[in-house]
């Protein structure tokens, strides 16, 4: 909760020292003052840092202050706030709202809370499947490393996994993009750029492709795939190291029985960890992924908005990313009990 | 001398040394070194960000070679030799493409080199502008070994002084985040208590925003540029130096040395810089080494997306960007040049982080 109000602040005045007039730039090239001075009153941008700062959480917070003053700006305008009023006091009403995000400059009126809900789940959709083809693959691929140590298989998988790490992301989008979407297209049938839902041929109906998924997927998970390689086989390779592994192996279990029974559990938990960690920078790095396959994901919309100087549009994003570290994190160390019963809750 | 040898220094140096990749890698390192240092020394086109146009000779495939004709610059040049030599030379001469030229006594005639079979422009040019008589010293076979980029600029010059920023930006980052985290991380480690949940809390906030959201909110509050880029990387990395520096710190505070220097007065000052630091240094180089790989990947990354450095300056995340679209018109080496190049840096800084690791015998 305290991460989450030192996320607010520092996003809002990391924003707010940008050298640009917000309203300047909500009109465009628009040069009518009085136009000007009726969008700065209406967003607050008139009022002093310290007082813009208060509106900003007071738009956040699910529990907020409302003023019946029509000419002040949280005054409760029918379309802005999705809020019940609780009880009124003197001028205030205070109401319990879902946090609003305030609206995008470049499309005018739209909420941001309505960009996200559109593009979130897309992104959503994309780092999952990238997490789950990482997880199974380098789970697999460090239990091998870890079982040939030092040997050529090990070692060309260290190198994979090396290699992996060191690629940048929009390179490795543009390769693949490249390799399989026309070059190889004949045999593959994927297209080098292509959301989720696509419009069909007529643009009536919108139609859902999963082949496009693939890509993308794979691009976005080369990276949390090389880490899991890497901790799976040391973690492996220290559980191996324990007592009762030997104990195992004295009792005759065969070292399929041993893996699957005794260490695999064991050694997840450093790999739970850091993957939960990778989850949520994977929502930010999706930026490139999505930007280059044209994935119509928050990624693309956190591009578009650079692009535009649309701010609401990046506090948002970023805002709701950090939220969603903060919420994983939370998680995490539930799993964490469950993995490694010696660890308690506090 | 035999105790010399001994000391985890020599140790470490010499367990480093075994290590095949980490040697190779640092030689590697040290040669992009030396290539960003004397990038204009080495690179064909030596003016300033290599940014030597000619236009009808842009995306030629590597090892295209064509006469060019050096008409020399009619402005005074007041640039010292030190200052050509690292930051290139601003003032130079400008260079056509020819198809074929003719020279009679007092003026030379060329036909302008133009793509595709069409017909180059003829022009004719008056001796006079050539300082010693001989023309044929300004009339030169140019080959361009990585080929030409859409605005006919010498691929591997840009490419070389493009080295220079990636460089930079881990020097630069990776200095910022060991100044602030070991700041920070000693603090919160060595007093405990109030300062420690402050900096926790600063730690947390800045862990919670991912790291590339981070330096994009930085650089649009600073401006474009690459400077700010800098400064930007340095001030999210920091995070991951505090967090082990703060670690060590509270385990080594309960170590007996620590309890002696306290006995002796010593004040706390000179016992973290003096007593503790060193003792801890091992996990913060390992740190650093991946810090400065994960500096150079943000800024490529950065630079892709045009919030990086500024054209013309060079950049190679900046030159994927500028040409990624030709890799489907057959141009691929355009954008995979210096897609390699990155790679190809990122991956040496990763392996002596490992190789670090190994020999200092830091665990994680």
């Amino acid at each position: 909760m305290l991460t989450l109000f030192g996320v607010v602040s520092v996003i809002f005045f990391l924003f707010n020292v940008l050298p640009g007039d917000p309203a300047q730039m909500m009109l465009g090239q628009n040069e009518d003052s009085a136009q000007l001075a009726i969008v700065k009153q209406k967003y607050g941008f008139d009022k002093p840092v310290s007082t813009q700062y208060f509106y900003y959480l007071n738009d956040l917070s699910p529990i907020s202050l409302h003023s019946k003053n029509t000419g002040d700006y949280t005054y409760l305008r029918p379309g802005k706030y999705s809020a019940i009023k609780l009880f009124a006091i003197g001028n205030t009403t205070l109401v319990l709202k879902f946090p609003y995000l305030r609206e995008s400059f470049t499309k005018q009126g739209k909420k941001v809370s309505a960009v996200l809900a559109e593009t979130l789940p897309n992104t959503f959709v994309l780092a999952v499947s990238a997490i789950v083809i990482a997880m199974l693959l380098g789970i697999f691929l460090g239990i091998i490393s870890a079982l040939f140590k030092d040997r050529w298989l090990d070692k060309t998988i260290q190198i994979f996994s090396t290699f992996g790490m060191s690629v940048p992301s929009f390179f490795s989008a543009i390769l693949f993009a490249w390799f399989f979407g026309f070059i190889l297209h004949k045999y593959t049938h994927l297209e080098m750029t292509g959301s989720l839902y696509e419009l069909d041929d007529y643009g009536e109906s919108n139609h859902l492709k999963l082949k496009n998924l693939l890509l993308p997927a794979i691009v976005l998970g080369i990276r949390p795939l090389a880490v899991v390689i890497q901790l799976m086989r040391n973690s492996l390779l220290e559980v191996f190291n324990q007592d009762y592994i030997r104990t195992a192996r004295a009792k005759g279990l065969s070292e399929f029985q041993i893996i699957k029974r005794h260490a695999v559990k064991n050694a997840l938990n450093p790999v739970v960890t850091a993957i939960s960690g990778w989850f949520a920078s994977m929502l930010a790095g999706a930026v490139f992924v999505e930007y280059i396959f044209g994935w119509n994901g928050l990624g693309k919309e956190i591009v578009n908005a650079l692009n535009t100087l649309d701010l609401p549009v990046i506090m948002g994003s970023v805002l709701v990313i950090a939220l969603l570290f903060i919420i994983i994190n939370i998680f995490v160390d539930i799993i964490y009990v469950w993995l490694d019963p010696k660890v308690k809750l506090q | 001398m035999s105790s010399e040898s001994n000391s985890l220094k020599q140790v470490a140096l010499q367990k480093f040394k075994k290590n095949f990749w980490g040697v190779f890698s640092c030689c590697i390192i040290v040669f992009v070194g030396i290539i960003s240092v004397f990038a204009y020394v080495l690179a064909p086109d030596n003016s300033q960000y290599a940014n030597q146009m000619h236009l009808p000779i842009h995306s030629k495939k590597p090892g295209f070679s064509v006469t060019m004709l050096t008409i020399p610059s009619q402005m005074e040049s007041h640039q010292s030799r030190f200052n050509k030599i690292f930051f290139g030379n601003k003032n130079s001469a400008t260079e056509i493409p020819i198809s074929s030229y003719s020279i009679s006594s007092h003026t030379l005639t060329y036909k302008e080199y133009a793509s595709d079979g069409l017909d180059g422009v003829e022009k004719t040019l008056s001796l006079s502008v050539f300082p010693s008589g001989t023309v044929e010293n300004y009339l030169n076979k140019k080959t361009f070994l990585f080929g030409t980029d859409k605005y006919g600029r010498d691929l591997l010059s840009r490419v070389l002084v493009g080295a220079r920023i990636s460089f930079f930006i881990g020097f630069v980052a990776v200095f910022i985040s060991l100044i602030i985290g070991i700041f920070m991380g000693s603090a919160a480690g060595y007093f405990g208590d109030k300062i420690d949940a402050f900096i926790m809390w600063i730690i947390n906030v800045t862990w919670s925003i991912p790291t590339l959201l981070l330096v994009i909110a930085i650089t649009l509050a600073l401006g474009k540029g690459f400077w700010q880029v800098f400064i930007a990387v340095g001030l999210t990395m920091w995070v991951e130096v505090a967090r082990v520096v703060r670690g060590q710190i509270i385990s080594a505070k309960e170590m007996q040395y620590v309890t002696a220097a306290r006995a002796l007065g010593f004040n706390d000052f000179r016992i973290i810089t003096k007593h503790i630091l060193p003792n801890i240094m091992a996990p913060v180089i390992v740190i650093s080494a991946a810090n400065f790989a994960s500096a150079i990947l943000i800024e490529s990354g950065l630079s892709f997306l045009g919030i990086g450095a500024q054209p013309p300056m060079a950049s190679w995340g900046a030159m994927i960007k500028d040409h990624y679209n030709y890799i489907i018109l057959g141009k691929a080496y355009l954008a995979i040049i210096p897609g390699l190049c990155i790679m190809g840096l990122v991956m040496a800084f990763m392996l002596v982080g490992n190789a670090l690791r190994d020999a200092l015998d830091v665990k994680g």
